[in-house]
């Protein structure tokens, strides 16, 4: 069963009691909100993931809830707890759905270090991996948000998750978070992509999430081996320009983008050496989403 | 002044095109040494004994002034030892 087989009070009832079971590719979440704008969130963006039976196992279990006590009356601010702990300060209600998704990738990211995780999109096409490793503001996940509008398979906006043992890149499979300006770029240049709304004046500016194309959440289990890596950096106005990039450069970055690389020691550096060495590597710079779109396509032809 | 590298087994390292790459195993840093500070640490790593840096500077094919710069470097961030006279 998936979100979108719910009724919507149905959904309502599992997010209010128990807790809805979402499988997002590796990850199952148990999340509990009576918030109606993370159900609309969910019933929009989720729409096709998978909904695990209420008794089955679950990964993390959240909740995002308004905050009690006196202060309700003066502001409305939802927190996001884990496992019944709170780790991060309140924000404004209005920013419910995107404090749901930003704890999510804290969940996984904090959490999850079965595998490497680097700060990356990843997006696949015919079995080959393109890794967008980059820091906030890079373009990444515009980036991301195209290829995906363009048939090129999501595995994350945001969290490349890497398996040890096999080097294949696992998929969580979940919305896209758009920023300021990518919101409409992304619109303009992919009109059908779902878009939930969009929620002004948080830490990042305006938000909006982008709901993962049917395929990629049809095919989250299966995974992907890297081959290509690119770092993007959009510049406003930049003509679009894609230089190699020397692999023991393309390393550092991968290791400064990664959260838990000093975890894995000996194991985590041999496992960033192969995959930089199977990967084409590469810097895109680009002021226009349909020329860094069109540029990988080239690279994957 | 004679330098040597770390010990080995404290190291992991692996070339990347003309660029080092190490992982210090006694500090959990990562480094990447690209030419000529690579070539440098390289002659120091097959060495594997103290080294004046004219024997570095034979050894790796760079110039004196150019190992004389590194060795200092590679001191610091923990991937070589000085012994001084």
């Amino acid at each position: 069963m998936n979100v979108a087989e719910l009724p919507l009070a149905e959904l309502a009832r599992r997010l209010v009691g128990s807790g809805l079971r979402l499988r997002t590719g590796a990850v199952v979440t148990q999340i509990r909100s009576s918030i109606a704008a993370v159900r609309d969130g969910i019933a929009l963006l989720y729409a096709e993931h998978p909904v695990e039976p209420d008794e089955g196992f679950a990964d993390f279990r959240v909740r995002i809830a308004l905050r009690g006590g006196p202060r309700r009356w003066i502001k409305r601010q939802v927190s996001f707890q884990f496992e019944g702990t709170a780790p991060f300060h309140p924000l404004p209600a209005a920013q419910a759905y995107p404090v749901l998704e930003w704890g999510l990738n804290w969940c996984v990211s904090a959490n999850c270090h079965q595998y490497l995780i680097l700060h990356a999109a990843v997006l696949e096409r015919a079995g080959r991996a393109l890794l967008l490793p980059a820091p906030p503001g890079s373009g990444k996940s515009t980036l991301a948000a195209g290829l995906a509008a363009r048939g090129w398979r999501l595995l994350s906006d945001e969290l490349a998750l890497i398996d040890p043992g096999t080097s294949s890149l696992v998929s969580l499979a979940r919305p896209i978070s758009l920023k300021n300006a990518s919101i409409e770029a992304v619109q303009r240049f992919a009109p059908g992509a779902v878009m939930g709304a969009v929620v002004h004046d948080t830490l990042k500016g305006s938000v909006a999430h982008m709901k993962p194309p049917s395929e990629s959440t049809r095919r989250a289990p299966e995974r992907a081996l890297p081959a290509w890596i690119v770092l993007p950096r959009y510049e406003a106005q930049a003509p679009r320009r894609l230089e190699r990039l020397p692999k023991g450069r393309a390393f550092m970055h991968l290791a400064d983008n990664a959260f838990n690389y000093h975890l894995h020691g000996r194991k985590g550096f041999e496992l960033l050496v192969g995959l930089v060495e199977r990967c084409a590597c590469y810097e895109l710079s680009y002021g226009e989403l349909a020329q860094a779109v069109e540029q990988c396509e080239r690279l994957a032809a | 002044m004679r330098w040597r590298a770390i010990p080995s087994r404290e190291l992991s390292w692996h070339r990347l095109e003309s660029a080092l790459v190490l992982r210090n195993e006694r500090t959990g840093s990562t480094h990447l040494l690209e030419p000529p500070a690579g070539e440098v640490f390289r002659a120091l790593l097959q060495a594997a004994a103290w080294m004046t840096a004219e024997d570095v500077a034979r050894a790796s094919d760079e110039a004196l002034a150019i190992v004389a710069d590194v060795l200092p470097e590679l001191v610091r961030l923990g991937l070589a030892e000085v012994q001084s006279p």
